[in-house]
């Protein structure tokens, strides 16, 4: 076998080794909540964001701004690797934007805000 | 912030790659020459400042999202996972700098701790966050660049020393790393492009390009030297040492340029990014 045979025999031996993988996201994005986006729930006791990427707790922001302004909201709780949880006070019926800013294991921030409803009891 | 992360980032692949190249060379081609010790040296210095500014340009960028302040901050950035693999790079980093001083290191001992030590950049990355799959795939891709570029740099600062022996070594660690290189590459482009649109629209996906057209360049000068230059230098032609140096120093500016763009991929937004909030 010459040496550019062998040369090709190689590379095309070992691409074959790797499969193409999954796309992933590669930063910290919202994959879903509870309260999930846009719904329309009774008062819920708290908020729970699932994120794409694994995230750290300790540089992580969330907000709630109701129908009066600002909520107060629980501490930050770390229920998992890529999950963040707040517990609610009981909300009055209305229309509530959630902010949220995090920051990826690889230290990329990123942010969003989306809302949901709550309707009378 | 993300211009600054890019500047130092492509200083610590580059400096990264150097100094383990170095070790890997030594080990898999030939002892290092009194100026590749010193080009190594340098690298282990770029790399300490880099790594002090590294930590500082992350530390300003968590301040904006953490409660904390002063010891308190930098406790926090040094308890998180990237902070973690910081202290062991730097660790690390100061192992290698001893290995450096003595006289006689073992090349194959060094040789694999700088490999493993190039797994704390991998972790620290993008690749890093999507697991440990990703993470290896990134390891494996990085370590054959930097014997690659590694062996490059050593032999270019061989004056006196164009042995065909030592060409031949370093051909075969190119074509190894080339076989490995290749596979992890397009591994990472399927893990970070979600769709073609995307490599020709996004500015990732463009810069990715403008890779892979600098990688195709490189893996041509790679093959005009193990298919006529290395041949030619154990045939005994004349000016076959000179023309492989020539090559080889070539190689060598188009794997800094093709460095300085991966180190721009890391800091790039994905073109996830740009579907969701643009």
């Amino acid at each position: 076998m010459t040496s550019r045979l062998r040369f090709a025999s190689y590379m095309v031996s070992m691409s074959l080794l790797f499969l193409r993988p999954p796309p992933t996201d590669a930063h910290a994005f919202l994959d879903h909540a509870d309260p999930r986006v846009g719904s329309t729930v009774p008062s819920p006791s708290a908020l729970t964001l699932q994120f794409t990427e694994s995230i750290e707790p300790a540089f992580c922001r969330v907000e709630v701004v109701g129908p009066a302004g600002n909520i107060e909201i629980g501490p930050i709780e770390h229920p998992g690797p890529a999950m963040l949880r707040v517990a609610l006070p009981p909300l009055p019926p209305g229309d509530y934007t959630v902010q949220w800013a995090v920051v990826s294991v690889d230290t990329h921030p990123t942010g969003g805000r989306f809302t949901f409803s709550v309707k009378h009891p | 912030m993300t211009a600054a992360l890019a500047v130092f980032g492509c200083f610590d692949l580059l400096a990264s790659v150097v100094l383990a190249g170095g070790f890997l060379s030594a080990a898999l081609v030939t002892a290092p020459s009194p100026v590749g010790r010193r080009v190594s040296r340098v690298a282990t210095l770029v790399l300490g400042v880099v790594l002090i500014v590294e930590f500082a340009l992350i530390v300003v960028r968590m301040s904006a999202f953490g409660t904390s302040k002063g010891v308190g901050l930098l406790s926090d950035v040094l308890a998180t996972r990237w902070g973690e693999l910081w202290v062991i790079r730097v660790l690390g980093l100061a192992l290698l700098v001893v290995a450096l001083r003595a006289p006689h290191p073992r090349s194959q001992i060094w040789s694999g701790i700088a490999a493993v030590w190039l797994m704390a950049r991998s972790l620290q990355g993008h690749a890093g966050a999507h697991g440990a799959m990703s993470a290896v795939m990134d390891w494996i891709h990085v370590v054959a660049v930097a014997a690659w570029f590694g062996s490059l740099t050593q032999y270019a600062s061989l004056s006196d020393d164009l042995s065909a022996r030592t060409a031949v070594r370093v051909r075969r660690v190119a074509t190894t790393a080339v076989a490995l290189v290749v596979p992890t590459g397009v591994y990472a482009a399927f893990l970070h492009v979600p769709n073609i649109e995307q490599l020709f629209r996004s500015a990732y996906g463009k810069t990715l390009l403008a890779k892979i057209g600098f990688a195709t360049v490189l893996v041509g000068l790679g093959a005009a030297n193990h298919f006529r230059h290395v041949p030619a230098l154990i045939g005994g032609e004349e000016d076959a040492a000179r023309t492989l140096h020539r090559a080889v120093a070539l190689e060598l500016v188009v794997g800094a340029v093709i460095l300085l763009l991966s180190a721009l991929l890391g800091v790039l937004p994905m073109p996830h990014d740009m579907a969701t909030t643009g």
